[in-house]
């Protein structure tokens, strides 16, 4: 019975919407995949009467205080795309930063027609944090929330142990733009 | 010399491999080779430690796949005809090379460990090495931890919740029935972590988790113990970091013990070593030259010119690298022991496989280990990472940052030219499922629609597999994976369309349930916020 279904076909059917996603790689590389749909291309183009205007692809900077907060979105990489479905690595990223990604058609008047925008992501700090807090949370209290019954450790103002593992060395660093955890 | 602890943490796990569909199939020899040089020899040991009244505490995390396949009878009776047929080329080896001085000890040796091997797995076990597991746990020489159902590589899943959601709840659900009671660590596929997964860890009721040095070095601040101390997410999880030096001295393909030139050498196979006509009666299909397990020589150094394989010198080196393991773990302890306010931690996580399967002395090393740290080193505890735990819960507030202990470090492993294609296939399936859980939310739970929903979901799981990835980025068995991501998501496909045509085949349903029959217990609702499974 089971030999006669062994392989069912995966038929990659396209989406019925339109979508982009960032994935982040490593501290410097964030990947995006992408698809967007004929008629959401065509009705983009006709109702801001932009019929030649090509499909791009913008990685934006969030250099606001949260994940979610587009407010200081700064365009980094911009680029038209030949075709409706692709995938794409974008490199040379800082490390902490917040990306977040957008797919539409740029418009003559320098404005943009987003038909689809990604999740934002946070890239993990490639170093140790300058910060240093060490507040214990007794985890057998149930450990929920905030550590606000945590005491401040009594051994003084910073770590006891400085570790010196040399990790990871295949990554190289184009610099930071701020401390661990200062912006979220 | 100073007061410290050390986890020795195994990680068993092999992606599911099972195919009623063909009369046999190479890739199930994965598990067979696995049981055989890895899980076998590692209960033995435990127990003989136990007999020998040695204190014994080691962390074992079984994998819910490899937990399943252990547990399979279609699986237990295929391994048995696979040890008959080793015990069959063994036996020809022993006449073949009787004359022969350095390899009829060999020779004789290969048969009589298949034949122990075969007597312990039917009579000592009784065919269940799941259930010997969760009986040393009793006894308290082991702790065992779960991992995420299929072994999902989380961070590239997360941009759907509920699939991440589905492998954690579903790991621990499993490993609940199993055991009899739910894990208390989890073991993160490929370490893989992010900031935020404590969250649904907590749900699922986990304590704790692994990650690699670097999620705890390059975390929201820095670690006031360094890598000594387990940390705590703001909710209470406790992460535990790879120890990067002990990992070292076991991993390294350079400079760990396993490429000492008196262990035996891995790729030096009779499989490949002999004329084919002796070997061809012993493969599966006739034609294509396999590791069979019997291999004669020794690493010996770089050299194409190995020398043959003395056990006696082997188990000489065995001891020797114990002892230099446990005197560098106590170094460490004696240089951090002095700035802190609590006994140094050490945890040492490695693949379990790694032991017996690729290091064939992996398991006599992991005894010594166990005997040597009784009788030489009082100071340095085996413990288990719930211990720790135990003996000083308050630990510093650490967020980790993202990382695996891929070759990267982080998710680049998976994500690659070689594999990318497959996340936008994994996460419009996932969304695709949750959509039709919501609608059909209220299904009678064996209802044609709630079974197609359930099997889809064991489907897009085992699609979500990390193995299947990283064989692609390795470039081994990559016709293989490819294959299987592509007829897992094929069938969770079919069954969705099913599902919204109101058009299920009950013949087709009923043979992929008996195909991947993986989490019998396992109900879709989990992919609308319900629980694992609505069975008690």
């Amino acid at each position: 019975m089971c030999r006669e279904i062994e392989a069912e076909v995966l038929s990659p059917s396209p989406p019925a919407f339109s979508e982009i996603v960032l994935l982040e790689m490593n501290p410097h590389r964030v990947h995006a995949y992408w698809h967007v749909t004929p008629e959401a291309l065509m009705q983009a183009r006709r109702d801001h009467q932009a019929p030649n205007a090509p499909l791009s692809l913008w990685l934006y900077g969030l250099f606001g205080s949260t994940l979610d907060d587009d407010q200081a979105a700064v365009p980094l990489h911009g680029e038209a795309l030949g075709g409706l479905t692709g995938q794409r690595d974008f490199e040379s990223l800082t490390g902490g930063g917040v990306y977040r990604a957008a797919i539409g058609l740029p418009l003559s008047d320098g404005g943009v027609v987003v038909v689809a925008s990604s999740n934002p992501v946070r890239l993990p700090f490639p170093s140790p944090s300058p910060r240093y807090e060490c507040s214990l949370l007794d985890i057998r209290r149930g450990g929920v929330g905030a550590p606000s019954g945590g005491e401040v450790h009594p051994l003084g103002p910073g770590p006891a142990i400085v570790s010196s593992v040399p990790w990871p060395g295949s990554v190289s660093s184009v610099g930071g733009r701020g401390a661990h955890g200062d912006s979220d | 010399m100073a007061a410290g602890g050390l986890s020795l943490v195994l990680h068993a796990h092999l992606p599911f491999v099972r195919h009623p569909e063909h009369e046999d199939f190479l890739e199930e020899d994965w598990l067979f080779e696995a049981i055989t040089e890895t899980y076998l020899p590692l209960l033995r040991r435990l127990e003989r430690l136990a007999d020998d009244g040695v204190p014994t505490r080691f962390t074992i995390s079984l994998s819910p796949t490899l937990t399943a396949m252990l547990d399979d009878d279609l699986l237990r009776d295929r391994y048995l005809l696979h040890l008959e047929n080793l015990i069959e080329l063994a036996e020809k080896e022993v006449h073949r090379t009787r004359a022969d001085a350095a390899f009829a000890p060999l020779a004789q040796y290969y048969r009589d460990w298949f034949q122990a091997t075969r007597d312990a797995y039917l009579d000592r076990y009784r065919r269940d090495l799941a259930g010997a597991f969760g009986s040393l746990e009793e006894t308290g020489a082991i702790e065992l931890m779960t991992c995420a159902a299929t072994h999902g590589f989380l961070p590239l899943l997360k941009t759907e919740p509920e699939a991440v959601r589905a492998q954690v709840l579903l790991g621990q659900e499993s490993h609940r029935r199993r055991f009899g009671k739910p894990a208390a660590g989890i073991w993160l596929p490929e370490c893989g972590y992010y900031p935020g997964l404590e969250t649904v860890l907590q749900e699922a009721g986990f304590r704790f988790f692994v990650v690699e040095s670097h999620g705890v070095l390059n975390g929201s601040v820095r670690p006031h113990y360094g890598l000594r101390a387990p940390v705590a997410c703001p909710n209470g999880l406790a992460a535990f970091a790879r120890d990067p030096e002990s990992s070292h001295q076991v991993w390294s393909a350079d400079h760990g013990y396993p490429g000492d030139p008196n262990y035996r050498e891995f790729y030096r196979d009779i499989g490949f070593d002999l004329d084919f006509e002796i070997i061809r009666p012993h493969i599966l299909d006739g034609k294509t030259r396999i590791f069979t397990g019997i291999k004669y020589y020794r690493v010996t150094g770089d050299t194409e010119n190995k020398l043959p394989y003395d056990p006696k010198q082997a188990r000489r080196m065995v001891l020797s690298h114990a002892r230099h393991f446990l005197e560098q773990r106590q170094l460490e302890v004696d240089r951090t022991a002095p700035a802190m306010d609590r006994d140094p931690h050490i945890l040492c996580p490695y693949d379990a496989e790694l032991f017996g399967h690729w290091w064939f002395e992996g398991p006599d090393w992991l005894e010594a280990v166990a005997r040597e740290a009784a009788a030489a080193h009082p100071d340095l505890r085996l413990l288990s990472p719930s211990d720790s735990l135990s003996q000083d819960p308050r630990l510093q507030v650490l967020t980790p940052s993202a990382s695996s202990w891929g070759s990267e470090g982080y998710s680049d492993c998976w994500l690659s030219g070689a594999n990318a294609w497959i996340y936008p296939h994994l996460h419009r399936a996932t969304r695709r499922l949750c959509s039709l859980a919501a609608r059909h939310a209220k299904e009678p739970a064996q209802s044609p629609a709630a079974r197609a929903l359930n099997q889809a979901a064991r489907s897009l799981l085992i699609a979500q597999a990390s193995d299947w990835p990283f064989i692609l980025k390795t470039g081994t068995s990559t016709e293989y994976s490819e294959k299987r991501i592509r007829d897992h998501l094929g069938r969770c496909q079919v069954l969705c369309d099913a599902v919204d045509n109101n058009a299920i085949d009950p013949y087709r349903l009923r043979a992929l349930e008996e195909m991947d029959n993986l989490f019998p217990f396992l109900d879709f609702r989990l992919y609308n916020g319900g629980p694992a499974s609505l069975l008690p």
